[in-house]
């Protein structure tokens, strides 16, 4: 029986890849391949996260951006300036719902500038 | 006293043979006279042998008992007066203590009458104070009513303005004065 690889060591492999230029895809079917063959399909989601947090240590930050309307470039430079990657990868969502603002996230970054969270604090603040 | 009486009756009958004349001329028969005499003699006789004694021993009794009575009727009114200045030390003394029990009385009644006007006043301050604590939390409940309400209500409108009103030019001006506060 092979022995178990943590989840971390495939992080950094895929991570060590992604740096060097391998191919993106390549990469993730490995890990999608091992993680079928070792049944630990259920640690898919947490093993993204693991994979972004060390591409946060090789210096490119993967960002998630919400916002109600498409975000302009300026926009998306004042982010990455907020964040202070040397290389962002931001990935845009727009979801109407959060009325206006932007919420930004990271492995190691939360910011919720959001027209519907400042609504939700309001609401929280009630006695 | 039987001589005496022979005597008056001897000399009555010399007498009367004397003067049998004079009486017949005025019309009195002596020997009726001196038969009603000597029944009248028999009849004192009589009265002071059988009658007088137990008459004047009843009289003497009757006396007696007369004085007895009196004497009793002294001594009761003695006894009265006595009993009258009894009474009226008694009713003095009532009186007295009359006063001292109604003076008390008054007194109790008037530390009562305190007590009860202090423990109705504290009743009364109580629930003063306790309306007030009621109403301090009533408005303090409504106040925070009315700041959950108008919380809710501004954070409604605020949803229902900016989600048909915000433009993306306004959102990214939103944007960037939060990128701006995070810095």
């Amino acid at each position: 029986m092979a022995q178990k690889i943590s989840r971390r060591k495939i992080a950094n492999y895929i991570a060590d890849g992604i740096v060097r230029g391998d191919e993106i895809s390549t990469l993730l079917n490995q890990a999608a391949a091992y993680l079928i063959e070792s049944r630990r399909t259920r640690e898919a989601d947490l093993l993204v996260r693991t994979i972004e947090d060390a591409l946060e240590v090789r210096g490119t930050t993967i960002a998630t951006a919400v916002s109600a309307h498409a975000l302009s470039g300026d926009l998306k430079q004042a982010i990455a300036r907020l964040i202070g990657a040397k290389r962002l990868e931001l990935r845009e969502v727009v979801d109407p719902l959060v009325l206006g603002g932007v919420s930004v996230k990271t492995p190691s970054l939360q910011l919720d500038a959001t027209i519907k969270h400042k609504l939700t604090v309001l609401r929280e603040a009630k006695q | 006293m039987k001589d005496s009486a022979l005597l008056f009756f001897a000399n009555a009958s010399e007498a009367a043979t004397k003067d049998s004349d004079m009486f017949a001329s005025i019309g009195i028969d002596w020997k009726v006279l001196l038969l009603n005499i000597v029944a009248f003699l028999i009849l004192l006789w009589l009265l002071k042998r059988f009658v007088y004694p137990p008459l004047v021993k009843m009289l003497d009794a009757r006396e007696k008992d007369i004085e007895s009575a009196r004497q009793a009727a002294m001594e009761s009114e003695k006894h009265a007066e006595t009993a009258k200045a009894e009474i009226d030390k008694l009713l003095k003394e009532a009186r007295g203590e009359a006063a001292d029990i109604v003076a008390t009385a008054k007194a109790e009644a008037t530390d009562a009458l305190e007590k009860a006007t202090e423990k109705s006043k504290a009743q009364a301050d109580h629930m003063v104070a306790q309306a007030h604590d009621t109403i301090e939390k009533e408005v303090l409940a409504a106040r925070k009513t009315l700041h959950n309400e108008t919380i809710d209500l501004v954070a409604l409108a605020t949803e229902k303005v900016v989600g048909a009103s915000l433009t993306a030019k306004l959102d990214t001006a939103v944007v960037v004065e939060a990128l701006k506060e995070a810095k």
